[in-house]
């Protein structure tokens, strides 16, 4: 066989992924009426006649909401709609008092649109098929061994704007589906519409998948999974699945279109019963609100809005500041902390060094919880000044990183930082006085070292550094320290 | 426009409606009725009519992003048949 080897193939079989995101956009009020759109509070407590479904009441699009649709549609290449319409979608659940949820059907808002994600080593294309407006339904709480035959409803949630990002079955394996999601969050949270928290339901998942035997063009029936609460949970559920439709196939039987919910109590997919599962939404055209209309100069005005968006900061980071492909990828990852790492280069005038101490120092805090590019304790130029007095050899990297950590762990203001007392010695003269001291005061150490115990300059360097508390410039110690024992072979 | 017992049914299920048979027959006289009726509008010539409504032209109607005070949560749940002061109560779905 010539043909390239496929690695998605599993026991001859290949699985189709596409997903359907759920991003809450983060705008002040709810889609359709102006009670708070937020988190956490008193349950109950953000609701109105519109968003509790009285009779009577209705729906007035939030003008934010349309624009944030429509920054995530123009950042991932797709069409805004000039006349989109927004449909009801008929279903019964206790947390959607209004027996319909207002979405959009034929006329979405956008439609295509590309997600790019590294593969492999190469990039992959995966498309989008469109993204619309729809309303959040409430939160149902079915508190467990309380014993409640009832399960209690809050309906702050309901009404919250949502867009729905529904891809094209493009990927071919659970690492795909899951990278494409890393790449909605981040583009989401770069153009600023959604904080991707799947934790808090910001950012819900559902996955389509399938599977079809090698080379097979048609593809096979699919399943539709739900309740997926991480991006791990996403990819862990697809491979349940694809590993049990493949068996069953496998063991003569085929696969039914059906809706199967997460555990991911039990890693298991379980199938809801079929009461739950009548999929016969009769969308029909919403009455109680106009067409949207986007105009040409609506349009322009939120194209120019956007921010640069990662791949191609990245690829700036590298043409600009000299830095590798592979540290461009991480200090993009967040725009907060691409942000950061770029007021340090700016000011230090050195994307190498920028680059070293965010990527470093300051990412190892951040993953200890120390430190939080989106809202840094320490401004960029406060660790700008301290890798000014390195790069300058006036204090020592490992100074630099002990005053890094008294402004980020001791939260220390700058003005504390004793740079003075903590000067570099570098004064060749000065050095030398302290190097002779130091190997006279270890004999033992000196005749080893001539005789081939080359390791213990590190032993000399620790005595020295030991006597300057580290003050000492560590290339210039090596160097004298090489010559004064090379001195004493003679 | 007739229509069937059977979409009645399917319809009544949707609806999470309980009928009885002599109900969805009657229910499937009565609707054919009302799509016979309205099928009359299907008579008026159209003929070089734009495909429009009346709110079709109108210019958007748009809110601005701000908040307005929100019912108290006594008020929410007022006309709720069952709630504990703090929730709405509905009959368990799951599990």
């Amino acid at each position: 066989m010539s043909q390239t080897e496929n690695k998605n193939i599993i026991d001859g079989f290949e699985p189709v992924i596409g997903l359907e995101v759920h991003a809450q956009l983060v705008t002040k009020t709810k889609i359709f009426c102006a009670c708070e759109n937020k988190y956490g509070a008193e349950p109950n407590t953000l609701t109105c006649p519109v968003c509790l479904g009285l009779p009577g009441a209705l729906p007035v699009l939030n003008m934010q909401a349309v624009e944030y649709a429509i920054k995530m549609i123009l950042a991932i290449g797709g069409e805004v709609r000039q006349r989109s319409i927004f449909a009801r979608k008929n279903y019964f659940y206790p947390d959607l008092p209004k027996g319909y949820q207002i979405s959009q059907f034929d006329l979405p808002i956008g439609e295509g649109g590309v997600i790019t994600i590294s593969a492999d080593g190469s990039e992959k294309q995966l498309g989008v098929t469109r993204i619309h407006l729809e309303d959040d339904a409430g939160k149902s709480l079915h508190p467990e061994g309380s014993g409640d035959t009832y399960s209690r409803i809050d309906l702050n949630r309901c009404g919250a704007p949502l867009i729905e990002i529904v891809s094209e079955p493009d990927m071919r394996s659970p690492q795909e589906a899951y990278a494409y999601l890393s790449k909605i969050k981040q583009i989401l949270q770069y153009v600023g519409v959604c904080t991707g928290d799947m934790e808090k339901g910001h950012l819900r998942c559902d996955a389509n998948i399938s599977v079809r035997p090698e080379g097979q063009e048609k593809f096979g029936t699919k399943t539709e999974l739900k309740n997926m609460n991480s991006f791990k949970g996403v990819e862990r559920a697809l491979n349940f699945e694809i590993a049990r439709q493949i068996q069953t196939i496998k063991d003569g039987g085929s696969i039914s279109q059906q809706t199967l919910l997460w555990n991911e109590k039990k890693q298991v997919a379980e199938a809801m019963r079929s009461k739950e599962e009548a999929n016969d939404y009769r969308y029909f055209p919403e009455p109680d609100l106009t067409p949207l209309h986007v105009s040409e100069s609506w349009l322009e005005e939120i194209r120019e809005s956007l921010p640069e968006l990662p791949d191609a900061r990245s690829a700036r980071f590298v043409k600009e500041y000299g830095i590798p492909e592979y540290d461009a990828g991480v200090l993009t990852d967040t725009h907060t902390l691409a942000d950061y790492f770029e007021a340090v280069a700016k000011k230090i005038n050195d994307g190498k060094l920028a680059s070293n101490w965010v990527m470093g120092e300051l990412s190892r805090y951040a993953n200890e919880g120390a430190f939080d590019f989106a809202e840094p304790h320490v401004a960029p130029e406060d660790i700008s000044r301290v890798i000014s007095e390195v790069k300058a050899l006036k204090i020592s990297a490992s100074f630099g990183k002990q005053a890094v950590k008294e402004l980020v762990v001791e939260k220390k203001p700058l003005s504390e930082i004793d740079f003075g007392g903590n000067q570099m010695i570098s004064d060749t003269g000065e050095l030398e006085a302290l190097i002779e001291n130091v190997l006279s005061s270890n004999e033992e150490n000196v005749v080893r070292y001539l005789a081939g115990a080359e390791k213990l300059i590190g032993f000399f360097v620790g005595q020295l550094m030991k006597e300057t508390k580290g003050k000492a410039d560590p290339a210039l110690v090596n160097k004298l320290l090489k010559e004064k024992l090379e001195s004493r072979r003679s | 426009m007739a229509i069937s017992t059977k979409e009645i049914e399917k319809v009544a299920l949707l609806a999470r409606l309980e009928l009885d048979p002599k109900e969805v027959e009657s229910l499937a006289s009565d609707m054919s009725n009302i799509l016979d009726y309205v099928e009359t509008l299907t008579k008026v010539d159209t003929e070089g009519l734009e495909d429009d409504n009346a709110s079709e032209n109108s210019s958007n109607v748009l809110r601005e992003d701000k908040p307005h005070e929100s019912l108290s949560r006594e008020e929410a749940l007022r006309n709720s048949p069952r709630h504990n002061k703090e929730f709405f109560l509905a009959p368990k779905v799951i599990g």
